[in-house]
């Protein structure tokens, strides 16, 4: 049992169990290799810098408003950090004293997520949130692969986990909140679909109950048929966007106080997937009915802008001035470099923009721009009329 | 004293055929409203600044500013972006042929493929889709290009293996089932030269189905929505995610209120829904009292109120939506999901069978449904393990779901024939004749025969 944080588990309290599986013993490369087909999965370097990228936010920036941090428990593969690992292009995890991690086998999961399961079952006031990343495939129901997947042909999906039914059978848990964030590919192809023989575990069987919970949410980082995508040795495309989201991307547009809800997240998430030229194309999905909020913030999210000049050519003569115009207070008018290509970031609220052309050939344009949560992306701002 | 905000949007360019939900904030306030098919609203706000905002079914959002001052209308215009079908560029052409095709005709699939001759296909008519600019150097379907870096699975992008050798058209054949039988088209079938083919369905409402496929194209089955005047419309794709194979295919309702819901349901824009649903709701409810019952609006109603929790909330309904609609088997899903979410007794009998006669009926038009089928049947079986109706109807069910695109609205499932979902690539040209429904005359030009 790794531990990472353990404030208590009296009255409503918000309890994280994050997985990540990047070493698998039984692939190719890995410590006990099996000689039959695996799918043809790989080594992952990313999901467990992106487990301990999650459990960073949850345990430092996480402030659900109405229920206090629990526990945080980790499970990562391998449990160590690598020593050579590349370095990380965001933010590093800075988990205190964490030297190793339980490794993500699926009776360690199981015991983790029972007692993650006992912890929220405690106070209905409580909000679960799950996290997984790793080798993912979907049949009927999208699977997930453990650490020890793939021991026996015979039963290729014997150390896999059914996050579909799990998801359904978390309805019997008196947590009223609940918010599981799988971060894996959803993709097979046909010619290897009938090798997937076996049944996945299902960590909590589903009743035939009514489900009393008032806000879930089942978000993937990818849809269904696709591959989630991350570069090696660093946190996902899905996580880092996750992150970012509930850092404040993912805030309600009308704050403060800033918001972060389930809808916005998913928003969020979606236009920052979309919005990376450099990787491949990655769409986010959910089930669920969630519209609950799963972080506040005390400032302002800074969000991103950029801005589509028309003509583009304009841009070189062209001085931007961006400021306040509601919300954002104490902002000073901020005059964007053209090396930065009117791309720019600035707390949430609503700015003026004024254009000028020293040199000519157009006409001074002022504007107003809605930078909110999620950002701007492409915001059209036509100087040649 | 307020002033009053007007908002517009372009219906030119706006989302085909469904509302949009609206957020308009400032000064701390929040209100929704919803865009319909006139594409404006009105608010009288106090004086001040707002922000609004669109929700389009994307995830993507339309926003502007707008200033309200105190005893005058303001007005503001949302341009959204241009929204077209995945990928169907410029400068690709369609072609309706008519006459012999056995030259160029394959077979891989369907009953005695293997052995019989190639027919001659002179009773059928064959759109030919030729896309120059993307096919002439590329593959059928665009590779998902992965920088260097990433890490990916080593099995590649491709679901459906392509068929070797890649061709520079794509041939394309589209049929209509009725349940089990193939049907004839008694619409007119519009082939544009944008490289689509559009059909608008006059026939009543029943359990339709298309299939379209071609010696490049893997066999698909999409659901028809249980609507009057529902709309296809089939263009060429290169959209590396989906489940299109070369082949984007889109079905649309006639309710916009429902096509919304539908859309913001599978996004996961749960606020958005919320918008539209009460007059979803409402409208399912008072056409169900009237006697004009849609179960299109019905479904979509039905299926909002089971993601919200709320399905308890409207009585008896799903009752008589599943007695009225028995050959829908997503009415028999929702009555079901109703009895098994009852608070104190779940129904549990009744509910069993009810989703023992969806499956006989088929597949649930509506992936929602179909997921929600599995999901109780799964926990039926769980229950009760020596259940044999209810382990052989999920294994029947879960044959659709492994074949299905989880992120289409209707069900869409690669499949030979609609009671046949398959693992395996079929492609090729079918060789029961009369299972071929010859499309009638394009409506721009196009020839028959």
């Amino acid at each position: 049992m790794t531990l990472i944080a353990d404030r208590g588990r009296d009255g409503p309290r918000v309890h994280v169990l994050a997985i990540g599986v990047g070493s698998y013993r039984h692939l190719p490369g890995g410590v006990l290799p099996v000689p039959h087909d695996t799918l043809g999965l790989r080594q992952l370097s990313g999901p467990p810098v992106s487990a301990r990228l999650f459990v960073e936010w949850a345990t430092t920036r996480l402030n659900h408003p109405s229920a206090a941090l629990g526990t945080v428990e980790l499970l990562t593969s391998p449990g160590e950090p690598a020593g050579d690992a590349p370095a990380l292009s965001s933010a590093p995890p800075t988990l205190p004293s964490l030297t190793s991690v339980e490794v993500p086998t699926l009776a360690n999961v199981q015991s983790a997520f029972e007692r993650w399961y006992a912890a929220c079952d405690t106070d209905e006031g409580n909000v679960g949130i799950f996290y997984f990343c790793g080798h993912g495939v979907e049949r009927e129901q999208p699977f997930l692969l453990l650490e020890d997947f793939g021991r026996s042909s015979l039963a290729l999906l014997e150390n896999a986990i059914d996050i579909g039914q799990t998801y359904q059978g978390l309805a019997r848990n008196r947590a009223r909140e609940q918010y599981l964030f799988v971060d894996a590919c959803r993709e097979i192809p046909f010619r290897l679909m009938e090798e997937l023989s076996g049944n996945a575990k299902v960590l909590v069987t589903p009743k035939l109950q009514p489900d009393r919970r008032r806000d879930t949410a089942l978000v993937f980082a990818t849809s269904g048929g696709s591959k989630a995508y991350g570069k090696a040795g660093q946190p996902t495309q899905f996580t880092r966007a996750l992150v970012r989201g509930l850092d404040g991307l993912g805030a309600r547009s009308n704050g403060p106080p800033w918001l972060v809800d389930v809808p916005g997240l998913q928003r969020a998430i979606t236009q920052q997937l979309r919005g990376d030229d450099q990787a491949p194309p990655q769409l986010p999905s959910i089930r669920g009915a969630g519209v609950g909020i799963l972080n506040t913030l005390t400032s302002a999210p800074v969000v991103p802008v950029t801005l589509a000049c028309r003509p583009p050519t304009a841009i070189p003569g062209a001085s931007l001035t961006v400021s306040a115009l509601t919300g954002a207070a104490g902002f000073q008018p901020l005059a964007v470099p053209q090396t930065q290509g009117w791309k720019f970031e600035v707390p949430a609220g609503i700015y003026t923009l004024t254009v000028d052309f020293p040199g000519g050939p157009f006409p001074p344009k002022q504007q107003s721009v809605p930078a909110l949560p999620p950002g701007l992306l492409d915001w059209p701002v036509d100087v040649g009329s | 004293m307020n002033g009053r905000l007007r908002v517009m949007l372009d219906p030119g360019s706006a989302p085909h055929g469904q509302a949009l939900a609206c957020e308009v904030t400032g000064g701390g306030d929040r209100y929704t409203a919803m865009l319909g098919w006139k594409r404006t609203f009105e608010l009288d706000l106090p004086p001040g600044t707002y922000v609004v905002r669109v929700i389009l079914p994307s995830g993507s959002l339309l926003a502007a500013v707008a200033t309200v001052h105190v005893g005058q209308a303001t007005q503001i215009s949302l341009t959204p972006e241009v929204t077209r079908p995945p990928a169907a560029s410029p400068g690709s052409t369609v072609e309706r042929t008519s006459g012999p095709l056995s030259q160029r005709a394959t077979d891989n699939g369907f009953v005695g493929a293997e052995s019989s001759p190639i027919r001659p296909w002179d009773d059928l008519a064959v759109v030919e889709a030729w896309r120059p600019d993307v096919l002439a150097d590329a593959p059928l379907r665009k590779e998902v290009v992965v920088p260097p870096g990433f890490e990916q699975d080593a099995y590649g992008p491709d679901r459906v293996p392509l068929d070797p050798p890649l061709l520079p058209r794509r041939r394309v054949w589209v049929r209509l089932w009725l349940g089990s039988q193939t049907a004839s088209w008694k619409d007119p079938v519009s082939v544009s030269d944008e490289g689509s083919i559009a059909v608008q369905m006059s026939t009543a409402v029943g359990p339709y189905a298309i299939q379209v496929g071609g010696p490049e194209v893997a066999w698909r089955i999409v659901c028809m929505p249980p609507a009057f005047g529902a709309r296809l419309l089939v263009v060429s794709s290169i959209d590396p995610m989906g489940f299109d194979d070369g082949v984007h295919v889109s079905v649309t309702g006639r309710s916009p209120l429902a096509a919304a819901m539908l859309n913001y349901l599978a996004s996961g824009q749960i606020d958005a829904a919320k918008v539209v649903g009460p007059e979803l709701v409402d409208q399912a409810e008072r056409l169900f009292q009237e006697r004009r019952a849609s179960p299109e609006s019905a479904a979509a109603a039905g299926y909002f109120l089971l993601r919200v929790g709320k399905l308890e909330t409207i009585g008896e309904w799903p009752e008589v939506f599943a007695d009225r609609f028995g050959w829908l088997p997503d009415a028999q899903v929702i009555y079901a999901a109703q009895l098994l979410r009852r608070t104190g007794a779940p129904n549990r009998d009744v509910a069993r069978e009810r989703l023992l006669d969806a499956v006989d009926e088929g597949v649930p038009r509506y992936t929602e449904g179909l997921r929600v089928l599995v999901e109780s049947l799964q926990a039926l079986a769980g229950q009760d393990p020596s259940d044999q109706a209810v382990t052989h109807a999920l294994t029947e069910v879960r044959r659709y779901a492994a074949a299905c695109d989880w992120n289409a609205i209707y069900t869409t499932c690669w499949a030979v024939r609609p009671a046949e979902p398959t693992l395996e690539r079929h492609s090729g040209w079918p060789l029961d004749p009369s299972g071929w429904v010859e499309l009638p005359s394009a409506q721009n030009g196009g020839s028959n025969r």
